[in-house]
């Protein structure tokens, strides 16, 4: 009976071990943290030496009158919205990306926290005093 | 709870932070990332400083039957650490934009690969760090919890033989 309690005790460990670390793998796919790290990881193999680009372009003159320039400063402030949302979502999607990281690393810190304790609760099972004592007599 | 224990909590709690911050250099601003990624490697220095007695224990005991595996799997994982922030540091500081050091090393573009695949792997290997050292780290914070709510500290728990979170 105590022999069946300890494997017991083993199998639904063991179910715990392979149920966190598969939930563990699909959610590292399903992030795409593992894509990430393969691009880099190919994107690290694939990098040969290093290049300069150099832009060309031609030079060229601006001519007008005087009539329109009226319209140059109502551009300009488009343009400054424009670039202002940009970075609003830039920064926004910089913070988001944050989280995210934030949220893996706690995934895996978990997963290893919950596996280590599983390991540690089997070698506690298979050396505590009962089953000793159990032995014994 | 002990002054250098309090030390190292906030330290960690400090880094971890810090790297995830850094992970994303958007989020900071170029120049912060760099001279933040140079913070982090003194911290990560000082974090093993802290720990020094630990490192030489199991270094000189690895292959001891002594060592429990869990605290060799936990050596082997901070083993990678080192080299992750090495290669991190190092592939950094061959293309910092804002930091000077082609005095140290030539600009590459495989630096950027490097630097990529080094953090990603990196972050992986401190929620390794941080999983294998839960038991220690909850400990911890609460005992400063309590220091910092002016209540009495917690006592700091007695580990037992072979744990590997006794450092």
């Amino acid at each position: 009976m105590r022999v069946n309690t300890i494997s017991l005790r083993k199998i639904v460990a063991a179910i715990v071990i392979v149920a966190v670390l598969t939930l563990g793998a699909a959610a590292a796919v399903k992030t795409g943290y593992v894509s990430r790290v393969s691009r880099s990881l190919s994107m690290l193999s694939a990098a040969g030496p290093s290049g300069q680009v150099t832009a060309t372009g031609g030079s060229g003159s601006a001519t007008g009158g005087f009539g329109p320039g009226g319209s140059a400063p109502r551009t300009e402030g488009r343009l400054g919205a424009a670039g202002g949302e940009a970075q609003g979502a830039s920064s926004a999607q910089a913070l988001t990306n944050v989280a995210c990281y934030a949220a893996i690393l706690a995934a895996i810190a978990t997963l290893v926290g919950v596996s280590a304790s599983a390991v540690r609760a089997i070698s506690r099972g298979s050396a505590s005093p009962r089953r000793r004592s159990a032995s014994a007599t | 709870m002990k002054r250098v224990n309090a030390v190292k909590v906030i330290l960690d709690i400090a880094i971890t932070i810090g790297f995830l911050l850094l992970m994303e250099p958007k989020a900071t601003g170029l120049s912060l990332h760099e001279w933040g990624g140079l913070g982090i490697c003194v911290f990560f220095v000082v974090h093993k400083l802290l720990n020094w007695s630990w490192i030489k224990a199991v270094t000189t005991g690895f292959f001891s039957k002594k060592v429990p595996a869990s605290m060799r799997l936990g050596y082997v994982v901070d083993v990678l650490l080192l080299v992750g922030f090495s290669l991190i540091a190092i592939s950094g500081m061959g293309m910092a934009k804002t930091i000077d050091f082609t005095w140290l090393l030539a600009r590459s573009g495989a630096w950027k690969g490097l630097h990529a695949a080094a953090s990603f792997l990196t972050l992986a290997a401190v929620g390794i760090h941080l999983g294998l050292h839960a038991r220690w780290i909850g400990n911890r914070a609460r005992g400063l919890a309590a220091l910092l709510a002016g209540g009495k500290a917690i006592a700091a728990p007695s580990f037992a033989k072979g744990d590997s979170d006794a450092r």
